[in-house]
């Protein structure tokens, strides 16, 4: 059973209210040994379903291995701290890039405002050639964010702004691996 | 400057394209793929893509012979009969290169204008497994399904596709140790 606690560093108020000003400021953080915990071993890729959809998205996808944690009070709770604001879930999958898988730029399902949780399960971000996200923001800011395990990135984005997983090289070793949580405002 | 005087045969499936190999005279226009080749590539990235390309090159007065031997009116009357398209006015040119890692994800080229695009290989000895293969998609209702066609960059070859909203293609990533170079742009109606 792994334990889904939210690292005590990040329950700080003073660090809190950092990440509030920060996502308000720049519209994506990234929170370094978000989970006390590691989830140990990953489902092979094999196991995952292939989402083959050329011009939009290549990749593998599954149920989301962190499923307890994104429908949790406790999650509810740290997210209204840190955002100032209430949210619910409206969707999360695990989701694998290997060697030549991409997503390209692209809207929401939620319109409006919403709240983007992405946590990194990559194994050897270092062995990796792309696999990064980019946003593009409707205003014109760009904002990208490398992989870093164990970390949680959170984005805030309105409607029109953009986001992607940069293509995996070929010649890339590693696969991207991340839990992928959307949140609309409540 | 054009050695290519047959027939323009047009392939349908998986859109129309064709393949003209021996397309330039390249001892008469040696001096000018020279030149080409000491310009600036200035290296972009997006989501899409990732390669060098030069600025607009069809007002180069070095690459004249170039830019008339695939943009002639004589030619261009070829092009739009084989191809069935409107009359062609104009093409725009730029001149890119993919080294190894830099690739061009599936998008159908779709901008107002554009009736066919072509890409113009300019490197010798491009191997398969090098990468840098266009790869032509079939499609469903418009939305790309599989690659059906791979077509190896050969040198001094012309490749053609009547740019609709089929035609999804990719440039697959450039594996090998090698600079993939072309002259691409499109003929506009």
């Amino acid at each position: 059973m792994v334990d889904f606690t939210i690292t005590s560093a990040w329950y700080d108020s003073a660090t809190l209210a950092t990440v509030s000003e920060q996502l308000t400021l720049e519209r994506v953080v990234q929170l370094s040994s978000f989970l006390i915990e590691s989830l140990g071993q990953l489902p092979p890729a094999k196991h995952l379903e292939r989402e083959e959809r050329p011009g939009f998205a290549v990749r593998a996808t599954g149920p989301a291995l962190l499923a307890e944690l994104w429908h949790s009070s406790l999650l509810a709770e740290w997210l209204a701290q840190a955002t100032a604001a209430r949210w619910e879930l409206r969707s999360c999958r695990h989701e694998c890039y290997g060697p030549g898988d991409y997503s390209l730029l692209h809207d929401s399902e939620v319109g409006g405002q919403r709240l983007l949780l992405v946590y990194d399960l990559t194994e050897q971000p270092q062995a990796l050639n792309g696999g990064h996200h980019i946003f593009n923001f409707v205003d014109g800011m760009q904002a990208t964010c490398n992989r870093e395990t164990g970390a949680l990135m959170l984005a805030l984005l309105a409607a029109g702004d953009l986001e992607c997983i940069r293509y995996v090289s070929k010649l890339s070793s590693g696969t991207v691996r991340l839990e992928h949580a959307l949140f609309e405002q409540a | 400057m054009r050695s290519f005087d047959s027939d323009i045969d047009v392939i349908d499936h998986p859109f129309p394209h064709a393949i003209l190999r021996n397309f330039l005279d390249l001892d008469a226009i040696a001096d000018e793929l020279e030149w080409l080749a000491g310009q600036e590539f200035e290296p972009g990235e997006a989501d899409l893509f990732s390669y060098s390309s030069t600025r607009e090159l069809g007002t180069a007065k070095q690459l004249m012979g170039l830019y008339t031997a695939l943009g002639d009116s004589i030619w261009c009357s070829q092009i739009a009969a084989a191809f069935r398209t409107p009359p062609l006015s104009h093409i725009d040119m730029a001149a890119y290169v993919y080294t190894q890692g830099d690739f061009l994800l599936p998008h159908d080229d779709r901008v107002a204008g554009r009736q066919i695009a072509y890409s113009l290989h300019l490197t010798r000895g491009l191997r398969e497994g090098d990468g840098g293969a266009l790869e032509l998609f079939s499609s469903l209702e418009n939305v790309a399904s599989s690659v059906v066609k791979r077509i190896v960059p050969e040198f001094n070859s012309l490749v053609l596709f009547r740019v609709s909203p089929r035609s999804w293609h990719q440039v697959a990533e450039v594996i090998g140790d090698v600079q993939r170079l072309t002259v691409t742009g499109w003929y506009h109606g």
